[in-house]
């Protein structure tokens, strides 16, 4: 698929794996998240055409954008969570072995990418000039200092596996059933923590806890900003939930073409899953409890597969 | 008093955000306004102001006889109707020496029980969200929905109960429809059990309330704290057991307290009050399936001028106080009613000064707040000139009468 003729990257970027495609799973994926929670919480939820119609309704409505805001940095934030996830998508392989775009070191630019989407977060809330704004800004901030080193160390088991920072290494290596998580699960559940502080999921939603301070970095946003806001969230479910099934759960499994696809999603909805049943089991963390969970906790299981892997390569166990 | 908040609030400076939970804000339902100075996410002072949801009960009270300022008392909280009403009859029966028939004083303490299960689950479900548990909120408000049913089956309506009257009830409960509120007790106490175990055993929400939001014994007494933050601070009362009403001297009950004064002694506290509560129902049902005789007394009140009496009760949020002066006619010449969150509320700042803003929310709820019925008389403070004017409320409904009128 290393084709880079304009007409196809413009269709890699636009129809698959960009924007159509990963907005459908996208929207699903955040269906079934809302969903199943209101089932485990003796609700009804809401129905499957739900996502659609919010983001109909928020792309019709008008833009308010308050004085106090910086109106640059205000617009610029959402456009570029969106944009350094679509860009993400094209570095991740969605179901067959290799990426749109791969390079050596891509393991590396998409966590950085992913990154992107809780900087320019707090980007927002800085520059919303409300106060639920700035201080959803600074938890986020806090937020990231404490789970970005381990999600990379975490993401690193892997790549330490494979012995290449290439992800279609990392997915052929797990082809035939090898799956990652089953050779590596302190890294894997890691990892899978990290994701719940990325996916603002409890106990780690601090940084926009409606009861505290409204929608945190989001507050001032209205009408197609904070559309895109939304859509970007949607994304997000996709984006990493592809990005764990690539590294711990085997990818597309090396099958042909249908079927390698309609088992990444299915992986990627059961990631969906887990994430659904830790956000209904968990209350909110404080900020400063999550931060230092993240840097003893949950930074021990990461260390722990990686020192694993050191010794094992020593005595031969993989 | 307020030198100690004064001790306890660093001098606050310009840089210092103010962070402002309300007057409209999702984590409060009703319209109260804290001002939070903040530094980076610690607390370092606070200022409340009530005032939004101003009625003037008390004073629409004078205009109308005791029997029509039923309907009134019964309004002042939803989720306390009954303690109000009760409050309420138990001052006017004082006032006019009516004797309340045994069946009456029973139903009066099992609907009053109810209602203290209803009010101590919602507030549970309440903190879970503010802690951002929103599972156990739903469920444990699906579990509310069981006593819901059982307040229905006892008086006919779910929130505004209207059962009271004075001297008596104005619904019987027949022992066809006793032996379901029975059988629906036995399905309330298995999901309260259940709830409690929940809540108790759970590491996160241990993690959120252990130590947060401590009110000393010390500063309880002091600012007269009342009811469930009272007795968690170790403050040994209960209108209940210290001056027992309606049925309340033949009832066997535990009084819970907890010495810590913390957000989790305050849910302890809570939790097995809900027990306790059960168990009193199950008694008054046993008590009330023997019980003969009317439900309303027969004797014609008179009241003589100038004659005052008390009324105590012990509402969920704590002690309800009711006085009311006669004039001899069948219009009260004065009613005054002392709710428990009036003098729980301002404990409120020694809790939250050091906390983190994250823990205002629940710190807020652990007193279990209801402010509209704290809310007296208006105080008007112009905005520019910084000249502030009292207002009674019958200045204040003789002004905006005449304006209603001229237009």
């Amino acid at each position: 698929m290393m084709d880079y003729t304009p007409l196809i990257v413009l269709a890699n970027f636009f129809l698959f794996p960009g924007l159509a495609f990963s907005f459908i799973v996208g929207w699903f994926s955040y269906w079934v998240f809302r969903k199943l929670r209101a089932r485990l919480q003796a609700r009804r939820g809401p129905p499957w055409y739900q996502p659609l119609i919010d983001l109909v309704k928020l792309f019709s409505k008008e833009t308010i954008i308050p004085i106090s805001a910086q109106k640059t940095y205000f617009i610029i934030a959402p456009l570029m969570a969106l944009a350094s996830l679509l860009l993400a998508l094209m570095l991740i392989p969605i179901g067959f072995s290799s990426a749109t775009v791969a390079f050596v070191g891509d393991l590396i630019v998409v966590i950085y990418l992913l990154l992107m989407f809780g900087v320019s977060t707090a980007f927002a809330g800085s520059a919303s000039g409300s106060p639920y704004g700035a201080i959803g800004a600074s938890r986020e901030l806090s937020l990231i200092l404490g789970y970005e080193v381990v999600f990379a160390a975490g993401a690193l088991v892997p790549a330490l596996a494979a012995k290449s920072l290439l992800l279609s290494d990392i997915v052929t290596l797990q082809t035939g059933g090898n799956w990652l998580l089953l050779k590596f699960p302190f890294g894997g559940v890691a990892v899978l923590l990290c994701m719940a502080a990325k996916l603002k999921v409890k106990p780690f939603d601090m940084p926009d806890a409606k009861q505290e301070i409204v929608a945190g970095p989001f507050t001032e946003y209205t009408g197609p900003l904070l559309g895109i806001w939304y859509l970007a969230k949607m994304l997000t479910w996709f984006v990493l939930s592809a990005l764990y099934v690539d590294l711990f759960l085997g990818g597309g499994d090396g099958l042909i073409f249908p079927l390698n696809l309609v088992t990444f999603l299915v992986k990627c909805f059961v990631v969906v899953v887990v994430m659904t049943i830790f956000e209904v089991a968990n209350a909110r963390y404080r900020i400063d409890q999550a931060f230092s969970r993240y840097l003893t906790v949950v930074f021990a299981l990461a260390l722990i597969d990686i020192l694993r892997f050191w010794v094992g390569s020593y005595l031969g166990w993989w | 008093m307020l030198g100690k908040i004064e001790d306890k609030a660093s001098a606050v400076e310009s840089k210092d955000i103010v962070v402002p939970i309300g007057p409209f804000h999702p984590a409060l339902i009703e319209p109260v306004y804290f001002r939070l100075w903040v530094q980076g996410e610690r607390i370092v002072n606070v200022d409340i102001k009530v005032g939004f949801c101003h009625r003037g009960i008390m004073r629409l009270m004078e205009d109308r006889s005791f029997q029509r300022n039923i309907y009134l008392a019964e309004r002042v909280c939803g989720i306390c109707s009954h303690s109000h009403s009760t409050a309420y009859c138990e001052t006017v029966e004082q006032l006019g020496d009516i004797e309340v028939p045994d069946r009456a004083r029973y139903i009066r303490t099992l609907v009053f029980e109810l209602e203290r299960i209803h009010s101590h689950l919602l507030w549970a479900g309440v903190g879970m969200d503010l802690i951002g548990f929103e599972t156990l909120f739903m469920l444990l408000w699906r579990d509310r929905e069981q006593v819901m049913d059982l307040i229905e089956a006892a008086t006919g309506n779910r929130v505004i109960k209207s059962i009271n009257t004075i001297g008596g009830v104005r619904r019987d409960i027949s022992k066809d429809m006793l032996g379901k509120i029975e059988d629906k007790l036995k399905v309330l106490e298995k999901a309260t059990l259940n709830a409690v175990e929940a809540v108790v055993g759970d590491p996160i929400i241990k993690a959120r309330v252990k130590g947060i939001g401590i009110l000393t014994t010390a500063d309880a007494k002091r600012m007269g704290a009342v009811g469930p933050t009272a007795r968690a601070s170790g403050v040994n009362i209960d209108v209940r057991r210290d001056d027992p009403y309606s049925a309340y001297n033949e009832v066997s009950f535990d009084v819970i307290t907890r010495s810590e004064g913390d957000l989790y002694a305050k849910v302890e506290v809570r939790l097995l009050e809900l027990l306790q509560s059960i168990s009193i129902c199950k008694q008054c049902v046993d008590k009330l399936k023997t019980l003969g005789g009317s439900i309303v007394a027969e004797t014609i009140p008179e009241f003589t001028a100038g004659e005052e009496a008390f009324g105590k009760v012990e509402a969920p949020r704590g002690e309800l106080m009711y006085y009311i002066v006669s004039n001899g006619t069948n219009i009260p010449e004065r009613v005054r009613m002392r709710t428990p969150s009036y003098v729980n509320n301002p404990t409120l700042p020694l809790q939250l000064i050091d906390e983190t803003i994250a823990d205002a929310p629940i710190v807020i709820a652990g007193i279990d707040p209801c402010i509209s019925c704290t809310d007296r008389v208006v105080h008007i403070i112009d905005g520019k000139s910084g000249k502030s004017e009292t207002n009674t409320v019958r200045e204040l409904a003789l002004r905006y009468r005449k304006k209603w009128r001229r237009t």
